[in-house]
C-alpha cells in the first residue's frame, strides 16, 4: 500500500489537500487559456470554449449516450476478463503441469497487439457488439491470468495447514485464509485492467462500433472539431475518476485496513 | 491391532522426503516409538533438523507420508497446533482468529473474550496480529489452542525468539491454562531448561535419521518449577551438564 499517502493524510487534512488539487487544476486551465488566447487558434481551443462544447453535448444527450455505451461495453468486457481470467490464472497456479504446457500460449497472447485481436474479431465475427466485447476481454484475459497465477503461488503453506488442523472446512478456508491472500493481487490485476480496457474499448469503437465515445471521437477527428475531442476527453477522464475515487479506493482501503 | 492403554501411540517406523531433483531422499524418523499417556506433558528435544516438527506434524494429520501408525485412544480426538510462528490470519482480528478455531455457532463463542482476558489480551482483542508485539501474538495462538478445551496440544518451540523474561511469562501462563484440564501435550523445544521447567516427561531425539535416545520422567514438584536453581539440579541429574544439552542455536537463545 502507498506509505505516502498515510503519511500525507496524518499531515494535512484531507481539505487542505483538495485545496491543493482545486489549485493545481486552476492553474493547468489557466496556462492553458493563456496558451489558447495568444495561438488564436480553431485547433486550439480555450477552456471556455470546451465547457461550452461540454454543455452543449450534455444538453443534446448525446453525451450520456454515447458514455453510456462505452461504459457498458467496458463493464461487459471487465467482467468476462475478471472472471476467464481469475479463473484460468487459479488453475495455472494450483497446477504445475497445466502451467508449464500453456505458459507458451500466455506468452503468445501477452504479446498480441490488441489491434490485431481486434481486426481478427472483426473479421472473423462481423462488425457486432459481441465481436466488440471479446476483442477488448480477449486482449486483458491474459494479464489478469498472469497476476492471479502469481497471487495463487504465493498462498502460504503455513496459513493452509493452520486452517487444516483447526478444521476450517472448504468454505471458511476460502473466505478467511485464501480470499484476504489473492484480494491484492486481484485489486491490481482491476486498476491496471480497467486502464486497459478503456482504452482499447474506445479502439474498437472507432473501427467497428456506430456509437460510444470512441465512435463520437472519430466523427469529431473528421470534421476537425478540437473542441468536441477535447470534451468528450474531459467528460471521460471525469468518468474514470469517479469509478477510481467512488469504487476502487474505498474498495482498496478496506480490503488494507489491517495493514500496520 | 492391539487395545491401546495410552492415550495416544506412535509408531513410526519410517519417515523419509522424496528426492527434489537437487538431492536425493532424505531420511528423517527412523523407529520411533512412544506411548504418551492421558495428561502427560511431554517434552520433546533434539538437535536442529532432526525431525521434530515433522514428528509433530504426522500426529496431527498434516503430513499421512510415512511408514507406521498414530492411534488416539479417542476416535475423535480434539487437537490444537501452536506452530513455530503464530500463524494467526493478519486480515483479521485477534477475537476473530481465536473464534475461528471454533465452528460457527458454537457455544464456545461465547467465552472467546473471557479467554483473551486471561490470557492478557483482554484489551487488544479488535486489534489486528500485525499491530502486537511477537509475545503478545503467541498469547493469542495460546488462546486459539485453548478455546477448543483441546485432548491433545501440540507445540513446535512456542516460546522462540522471545527474551527469557516474556518467555517464563509465557511458560506460566501455559502452566495456568492446562492446570486442572485433561490435557495431553506435546511440546517440542531445543531449550531443554525449558524442557524440565514444564514437562513430566523428556523424551530427546538423536540427529537424523533420528531415533529415541533419552525417554526420562521429569520428577520435579510443581511448587519447584519456577525456581531457577531446582530446575537447574533436575537438569544435571537428567542431562548430566549445567548447560542446554541441545546448545543454543541462534543469538535469540541466550539466557538462563
Amino acid at each position: 500500500m502507498p506509505q505516502g499517502d498515510t503519511i500525507l493524510d496524518n499531515d494535512a487534512g484531507p481539505l487542505v489537500r483538495l485545496g491543493w488539487t482545486l489549485a493545481s487544476i486552476a492553474a493547468l486551465a489557466a496556462i492553458w487559456h493563456l496558451a489558447a488566447t495568444v495561438l488564436h487558434s480553431r485547433l486550439l481551443p480555450g477552456p471556455i470554449e470546451v465547457t461550452s462544447t461540454f454543455i452543449n453535448e450534455l444538453k443534446a444527450g448525446a453525451l450520456a449516450w454515447h458514455l453510456g455505451a462505452t461504459l457498458a461495453r467496458v463493464a461487459a468486457s471487465f467482467v468476462l476478463a475478471v472472471v476467464i481470467g481469475t479463473a484460468i490464472g487459479l488453475a495455472l497456479g494450483r497446477l504445475r503441469q497445466v502451467d508449464h504446457f500453456f505458459d507458451s500460449w500466455l506468452i503468445l497472447f501477452l504479446n498480441l497487439p490488441a489491434l490485431v485481436v481486434i481486426i481478427l474479431c472483426y473479421v472473423w465475427f462481423g462488425l457486432t457488439e459481441v465481436a466488440a466485447i471479446t476483442a477488448v476481454a480477449i486482449n486483458k484475459i491474459p494479464n489478469f491470468a498472469v497476476t492471479m497465477r502469481e497471487g495463487t503461488r504465493s498462498l502460504s503453506k503455513d496459513l493452509a495447514e493452520m486452517a487444516e488442523v483447526y478444521r476450517f472446512g472448504r468454505w471458511r478456508t476460502l473466505r478467511h485464509v485464501i480470499l484476504p491472500q489473492l484480494a491484492p493481487f486481484f485489486m491490481a490485476a482491476v486498476r491496471s485492467g480497467l486502464a486497459l480496457v478503456w482504452k482499447i474499448v474506445l479502439v474498437v469503437e472507432l473501427l467497428g462500433r456506430s456509437n460510444g465515445v470512441g465512435y463520437q471521437l472519430n466523427v469529431a477527428f473528421q470534421l476537425f472539431d478540437v473542441s468536441l475531442i477535447l470534451a468528450y476527453a474531459i467528460a471521460f477522464i471525469l468518468v474514470v475518476q469517479m469509478i477510481e475515487v467512488g469504487i476502487l479506493q474505498p474498495l482498496e482501503v478496506r480490503a488494507g485496513r489491517w495493514r500496520r | 491391532m492391539a487395545p491401546l492403554n495410552a492415550a495416544l501411540e506412535i509408531r513410526i517406523e519410517r519417515k523419509a522426503f522424496p528426492a527434489d531433483g537437487r538431492r536425493g531422499p532424505v531420511q528423517v524418523l527412523k523407529d520411533i516409538a512412544l506411548s504418551v499417556s492421558a495428561g502427560s506433558f511431554v517434552a520433546i528435544t533434539g538437535p536442529s533438523g532432526c525431525g521434530k516438527t515433522t514428528l509433530l506434524n504426522i500426529v496431527a494429520r498434516l503430513d499421512r507420508d510415512f511408514e507406521g501408525r498414530v492411534a488416539f485412544a479417542a476416535s475423535e480426538p480434539h487437537l490444537a497446533y501452536v506452530f513455530q510462528t503464530p500463524r494467526l490470519l493478519p486480515w483479521r482480528t485477534v477475537s476473530e482468529n481465536v473464534a475461528l478455531a471454533l465452528p460457527p455457532g458454537d457455544p464456545r463463542l461465547a467465552r472467546v473474550q473471557e479467554l483473551l482476558v486471561r490470557v492478557g489480551l483482554g484489551e487488544v482483542a479488535a486489534a489486528h496480529p500485525e499491530r502486537l508485539s511477537l509475545g503478545m501474538r503467541r498469547r493469542a495462538a495460546l488462546a486459539r489452542a485453548f478455546i477448543l478445551d483441546p485432548d491433545f496440544l501440540l507445540m513446535d518451540e512456542p516460546f522462540v525468539s522471545l527474551d527469557e523474561a516474556a518467555a517464563q511469562d509465557l511458560r506460566a501462563l501455559l502452566r495456568k491454562l492446562c492446570s486442572g484440564r485433561p490435557v495431553t501435550v506435546l511440546f517440542v523445544t531445543h531449550n531443554t531448561m525449558e524442557a524440565i521447567a514444564l514437562a513430566t516427561r523428556v523424551v530427546r531425539l538423536s540427529a537424523a535419521p533420528t531415533s529415541i535416545i533419552k525417554d526420562v520422567a521429569v520428577t520435579l514438584p510443581e511448587e519447584l518449577r519456577t525456581s531457577p536453581d531446582a530446575i537447574a539440579a533436575e537438569h544435571r541429574r537428567i542431562f548430566g551438564t549445567d548447560t542446554w544439552a541441545d546448545g543454543p542455536h541462534g543469538a535469540d537463545r541466550d539466557g538462563s
